[in-house]
């Protein structure tokens, strides 16, 4: 009778081990992790655009965040997510949207522009053509800079740097 | 490499040394770098960094377009290599001389025509117009 009690609390023992092994093992649903990654997804806003897909226990990201960076970090975060035994990267960076596009001067007003600043640039020639400024001629090292920056505030398109620097 | 990448050192430049309304953006394979400068010292140190990431300027990938901010009631001082800065009766090297401010001489900024052309007062009270790349307006 004794030795009947305590087979069957070895084997309740076993058994409770065992179902603590798998519970720490497979616990969580596939759902679950989704939900936890999900959230942390949801608390940074870098992170918008990424879906998480789980299937057994393996994590795979989609969407488009905005730099590498961002998505190496997606991918950490998701790591260290309990549960997630492997993480699949497909997030891919967006293309740049510039916050407005670049403004180019008319040829004309280039022109002029052009025309005051290499005045005091005996040697040097300017061309405008389709907003690219094109310097020919020549000019001392210690000028050009100052000769740059003037070109620079005309907003052209591209300068053409084709001066032959003494 | 992108040319963000190539130009880092200059955009990060640019960022930490407190440039206002700053815009780094990309179109066409150029990259086109705008703002406001504090001072005339941070203009130069970005072309410094410039000339040294793009020797001499050749590539033709940047436009750097950053100028020192100008406050209508400050001062400028004039930068001239050594000559006169000549004041000019309207905006454009085709107007008329109305006065000479010597070099290194600080004059009064009215107004901002545009980013070439300042309308300035010497202390002598000659008004008239003068090439802004050779003035530097002086930022307290």
């Amino acid at each position: 009778m004794k030795k009947n009690m305590l087979r069957n609390f070895v084997v309740l023992f076993a058994l409770a081990v065992l179902s603590v092994t798998l519970y720490s093992c497979s616990g969580r649903s596939d759902e679950e992790i989704r939900k936890d990654i999900t959230e942390k997804l949801a608390a940074n806003p870098d992170m918008a655009g990424v879906n998480a897909a789980v299937v057994d226990k393996i994590a795979t990201l989609s969407g488009q965040v905005k730099d590498e960076q961002i998505r190496e970090k997606t991918e950490s975060v998701v790591t260290g997510v309990k549960g997630v035994k492997q993480v699949v990267n497909d997030i891919s960076i967006a293309p740049r949207i510039p916050d407005n596009p670049v403004e180019v001067a008319p040829d004309d007003a280039i022109s002029r522009g052009v025309t005051d600043a290499v005045k005091d640039f005996p040697g040097v020639n300017a061309s405008v053509n389709n907003g690219e400024v094109t310097l020919t001629g020549t000019i001392t090292r210690d000028r050009l800079v100052t000769l740059m920056q003037s070109i620079s505030t005309l907003k052209p398109k591209k300068i053409n740097n084709q001066l032959t620097i003494k | 490499m992108s040319l963000q990448d190539k130009y880092r050192e200059l955009i990060n430049a640019a960022t930490t040394s407190e440039v206002k309304s700053l815009q780094v953006r990309e179109q066409d394979n150029i990259l086109y770098i705008d703002g406001s400068a504090p001072s005339g010292q941070v203009k130069d140190h970005l072309w410094d960094v410039y000339n040294k990431i793009d020797p001499d300027f050749r590539s033709g990938d940047l436009i750097l377009n950053v100028n020192v901010s100008a406050t209508p009631g400050g001062k400028a001082k004039v930068i001239t290599q050594s000559s006169n800065l000549n004041i000019r009766k309207g905006p454009g090297t085709d107007q008329p001389l109305v006065g000479k401010a010597a070099h290194n001489e600080l004059v009064t900024l009215i107004s901002k025509t545009n980013d070439q052309w300042f309308l300035i007062r010497t202390d002598a009270g000659e008004e008239g117009y003068a090439y802004a790349q050779y003035l530097e307006p002086q930022n307290a």
